[in-house]
């Protein structure tokens, strides 16, 4: 059994030179590498100004035309909490998770999505356009591990230990 | 335990039965007819290897008898022959083999040309292969992805100890095997071996067994596809231990094919699995000590042996008492229904034994397919697959050094004698007759004597005939190359559609964030390229009068939205698109096509100066992911600083059209809209009942329009406001329906709907959204070139009479002949007449001014049909 719950978090987009990216340190959010130029930031939804002044500032420094953007509103977190995330997941992705804090990016239910796996919950970052779709894959494709979706969100919390970057790999 | 129906007969069911030892303990011998000439097929194998056992179960046909597990109130029933399998009138065929040759479809039925038609249908309805349940309710297989370092496939003793070595060397493991383990072997020290073996594995937290599973295919990844147990699972290991074992060899000899004639394993199974014998009187043929130990085995089971035909180092370990031919060749078996007799070639003389069953342990062929499927890959094999007959202790080295990644290489076995006569695919009905003819007309290597006789591509996939094949045309060319196995593919085993279809989801549907709006206010949605759209509301017309004549509301949050910002941007989108982008001032917007190098429209979009190195693009709803591949791929080439946003996803749009809408936004923002401070293709940051909102003027509907991007949040917030707030004026949301008509109106064309590949902006009519005075852009050069060639094709806009409404795609005639096409057509409410827009080819150097399409007659006719001079759009 599992369950399929949204969790709320605050999403920015951050665009700037590889250098730039590399450096950046924000604290509370944790940080997706999407592709060498570009990062996702993920943090406690109240948080996502913040997250984005702090992006923005650091960015200058290293890159003059970096961008940090609030895009919270085109993004979901799907999260697959409990016992059957694991096999629920491998049903939806060839992506393979590795054991403890993990990120990984890419055909989810058919959708380009990030991912972040924790020892607590498999968190599907997907775009909001899509939300619909991979929620009704994961009630359909699982029905047999008894998901439970009627779940309260809840709130973002970011790891305490980031992961190391994850190069590469389409947004 | 039960009972099966077996065509309308109660048969009993024992435990660990398979549904091939129910029908064999009930009598039955004929399973199955031959695919071509009706021939009767019966057990042989016992594996899953032969083709000699396919019988329907439940409706499902084509299942292996011999290794399915029969249960209580199954329903089985053999498919092929006609009235029935046992009495089957197409056994005729069997007389008439010089009527059908090998590759008789190739040669008959040409002419005339129906007569295939009416032959291929014929030819289906008599193969008897099983009719597919069209009538079933599709099932839907789960499908599950395992990734690991080592995927064992084959759970033998070799299979087993590569999981287990695998294991202790701390890598995950998938185990898997298409039965449960050791269930198919005889009580002897190899199942005790295996049970033992297997016990460890299921205690090894780090090994996941999937037993009933069938590997289907080695792919590059290395990647798998396990099918069985009701689901597919995708295995994506580091590298693959191959253990799949060996199948005896078939023997080629008059009368291979009939039933009575077993190969040794199968024999020793059903005699050590399911206690029963294989016949009262058999003749063995033995080429290995195996076959010795075949022998023992079927004599503890009541068999008598009356001959056993052995090569001389064999017979000096005869046990006393069985009747030996040293040396001797079997030539044939007899019989009609099922073997009556053997014939064997000895001391230059010929001998007729009586028997009802001949064992064939003459030597063994690796069960490879899976293995050279994976050849280049990180895929090895391990126990007999590369050594075929290996002791247990060596099956059990073999797993070790497979699982410290050693490659064993393959032991080729012995060759097999070259197939002098008999039955070579059994599954296809191919004879060692068939291959010398083929061989006469020409075909001269396995791989195309496989083409031309279809020989080693049925079910068994080559594993009883592939030798035999290469065997013959090695032997005949004196050649080893012309003799190699042909190639081994996926399926390695049968497999059903649904299995393989278990990994296939459903279209990815793209909603907007006002999905549940449009259904309450029951919205006919359907696709509209990856998005399901409103297409109306219930009053397609009614929606078109809200825009013409008061105020609308329409989701366009499809549409492609991009923030593109850097130093330098304007370089980019200037350098990208043919209209001018450097002057472009902030709060300003244009309307600009994409070309790609040819010239030919890709799309089209709407750039929106914001200041400050940043520009918002929207683009149409399908061509969002090009214009974000396009405008990556571009700055990435140019090595310009410009960084790309796709803001699809994050920003809701809401057009407000129709001559009120701006009394509609008064009654909403604080901010000015009115002509002066806010003019035609203008854009502004306003907000609308407290939704931040970037407005763009623009007129796609020809009236007074305002497209309202705002965040994806808040966009039910800003619906339900527009709407309450527009009760008062008459508003109603519109959908593609009433667009498609408002849009015609003003003669706006839909790329995709009413282009073509090759359309440049001129054949568009559309010479106004390129500036050639202007520097490079993308097309550019193209364009030049074309400028001097007379047009060939326009896109017109076209009216026709009063009652006359052709549908989109017709042809459009000028005196009988096709110039062109209709592209849009739909009523116009406002002239009361059909519009169109269509292409048409230049005929002497002119566009046609009348066309025909279809019952109607249509009149070029300049657009926009509809306010040519822009006044409502610009008020």
């Amino acid at each position: 059994m599992f369950e399929l719950r949204e969790t709320r978090a605050g999403v920015v987009g951050c665009l700037a030179a590889t250098e730039a990216l590399d450096a950046l340190v924000v604290e509370g959010a944790l940080i997706l590498r999407v592709a060498a130029d570009e990062v996702m930031l993920v943090c406690e939804p109240p948080a996502a100004t913040a997250v984005t002044a702090a992006a923005a500032e650091q960015l200058r420094a290293g890159d003059q035309d970096g961008v940090a953007l609030d895009v919270t509103d085109g993004w979901r977190v799907l999260s697959l909490v409990g016992k059957a995330a694991s096999e629920a997941f491998a049903r939806l992705s060839a992506l393979r998770l590795e054991a403890g804090l993990h990120t990984t990016q890419g055909d989810v239910a058919r959708v380009p999505a990030k991912v972040v796996a924790t020892p607590e919950a498999i968190h599907l970052v997907v775009p909001a356009m899509l939300e619909a779709h991979v929620r009704g894959q994961v009630l359909s494709v699982c029905a047999d591990l008894r998901v439970e979706a009627d779940v309260e969100p809840v709130e973002w919390v970011t790891p305490a230990v980031p992961p190391a970057a994850a190069p590469g790999g389409a947004s | 335990m039960g009972s099966l129906d077996f065509e309308g007969r109660r048969v009993p069911v024992e435990a660990g039965d398979s549904i091939a030892s129910v029908l064999f303990r009930a009598g039955v011998r004929t399973f199955t007819r031959s695919i071509k000439h009706h021939r009767r097929r019966g057990l042989l194998c016992l594996t899953g290897d032969c083709p000699g056992c396919l019988v329907n179960v439940d409706g499902e046909p084509g299942v292996r008898a011999c290794t399915a597990r029969a249960r209580d109130g199954m329903r089985v029933r053999r498919e092929s022959g006609r009235p029935s399998t046992e009495r089957d009138l197409l056994a005729v065929l069997d007389r008439l083999h010089a009527l059908l040759p090998v590759g008789f479809y190739y040669k008959a039925f040409i002419r005339p040309r129906f007569a295939w038609e009416l032959a291929e249908r014929m030819i289906r309805r008599v193969t008897g292969v099983g009719r597919l349940p069209i009538d079933r309710r599709p099932v839907r297989v789960p499908a599950r992805n395992l990734h690991a370092d080592v995927l064992v496939i084959g759970a033998g003793v070799a299979g087993l100890t590569a999981a287990l070595a695998a294991a202790e060397r701390g890598e995950r493991v998938v185990l898997c095997d298409e039965a449960r383990i050791g269930e198919r072997l005889a009580p002897g020290p190899t199942r005790e071996r295996v049970e033992a073996l297997a016990d460890l594995v299921r205690a090894a937290p780090s090994i996941t067994v999937l037993e009933d599973h069938v590997a289907v295919g080695v792919y590059e990844g290395p990647f798998a596809a396990l099918s069985g147990d009701g689901e597919l699972v995708q295995v994506h290991p580091e590298r693959v231990i191959v253990a799949t074992g060996a199948v005896d060899r078939h023997g080629a000899f008059e009368g291979n094919d009939l039933p009575g004639v077993w190969l040794g394993r199968g024999a020793v199974r059903l005699a050590g699995v399911h206690g029963l014998r294989p016949g009262r009187r058999a003749v063995v043929v033995a080429g290995t000590s195996e076959g010795l130990e075949h022998l023992e085995t079927l004599r503890g089971a009541g068999v008598e042996v009356v001959a056993a035909v052995v090569p001389p180092d064999l017979a000096e370990r005869m046990p006393s008492g069985v009747p030996t031919i040293a040396g001797g060749e079997l030539v044939a078996a007899e019989g009609r229904r099922q073997v009556r007799g053997a014939v064997v070639e000895a001391g230059g003389g010929r001998r007729r034994l009586g028997c009802d069953a001949i064992v064939l342990s003459m030597g063994l062929e690796p069960r490879d397919g899976l293995l050279r499927m994976g050849a280049g890959l990180p895929v090895v094999g391990a126990g007999e697959v590369v050594a075929p007959g290996c002791r247990i202790e060596e099956a059990e080295e073999a797993g070790r050094l497979a699982a410290a990644g050693e490659l064993v290489s393959a032991a080729e076995p012995p060759p097999p004698p070259v197939p002098r006569a008999g039955y070579v695919c059994l599954c296809e009905d191919v004879s060692v007759g068939d291959l010398e003819r083929a061989w006469s007309e020409g075909f001269r290597s396995s791989e195309i004597l496989k083409r031309y006789t279809t020989a080693t591509m049925g079910p068994c996939q080559g594993a009883m005939c592939g030798c035999h094949l290469a065997a013959f045309a090695a032997a005949r060319t004196g050649s080893p190359e012309a003799g190699t196995r042909t190639t081994a593919r996926p399926p390695a085993r049968p497999v059903r559609l649904e299995d393989l279809a278990g990994a296939a989801t459903e279209v990815v549907e793209r909603r907007t964030v006002l999905h549940d709006r449009h259904l309450e206010l029951g919205a006919h949605l359907d696709w509209s390229g990856a998005w399901k759209r409103p297409y109306h509301y219930g009053d397609p017309e009614a929606e078109y009068r809200a825009v013409r004549e008061r105020v609308s509301v329409m989701d366009v949050g499809t549409l492609g939205k991009f923030l593109v910002a850097g130093r330098e941007a304007a370089t980019l989108l200037d350098r990208m698109v043919p209209c001018r982008i450097l002057d472009l001032e902030p709060g300003r917007s244009r309307y600009a096509l994409m070309l790609d190098e040819g010239g030919y429209v890709l799309d089209d979009g709407l750039v929106c100066a914001l200041g400050e190195g940043r520009y918002f693009v929207t683009t149409t709803s399908g061509g969002a992911d090009r214009w974000e591949a396009w405008l990556r791929d571009r700055a990435d080439r140019w090595d310009l600083h410009v960084h790309v946003v796709n803001q699809t996803a994050m920003l809701g749009a809401i057009i407000v059209a129709g001559p009120r809408a701006r009394d509609l936004l008064h009654g909403l923002s604080e901010d000015p809209v009115d002509a002066s401070s806010f003019p035609y293709m203008g854009h502004r940051e306003i907000s609308v009942a407290g939704v931040p909102c970037r407005a763009l003027r623009v007129g796609f509907v020809g009236e007074l329009a305002f497209e309202l991007h705002h965040p994806r949040s808040r966009g039910i917030e800003l619906w339900d406001a527009l709407l309450a707030a527009g009760d008062d004026l008459g508003i109603r949301p519109h959908g593609l329906s009433a667009l498609e008509v408002l849009r015609l109106e003003k003669g706006h064309l839909f790329i995709g709907q009413d282009t073509l590949p090759d359309d440049t902006p001129a054949k568009l009519g559309m010479g106004w959204a390129v500036a050639m005075d202007k520097g490079e852009f993308v097309g550019r050069t193209a364009l030049e070139r074309m400028a001097e060639l007379p047009p060939d094709r326009r896109l017109v806009g076209l009216s026709f009479e009063e009652d006359a409404r052709p549908l989109p795609g017709t042809p459009l005639l000028v005196d009988g002949r096709i110039v062109g096409r209709l592209s849009s057509c739909e009523r116009s409410p406002v002239l009361g007449r059909a519009i169109g827009l269509g292409w048409v080819r230049a005929a002497d150097g002119a566009i046609p001014s009348v066309l025909r399409a279809g019952e109607a007659t249509g009149t070029v006719t300049p657009t926009p049909f509809y306010d040519p001079e822009g006044h409502r759009v610009r008020v």
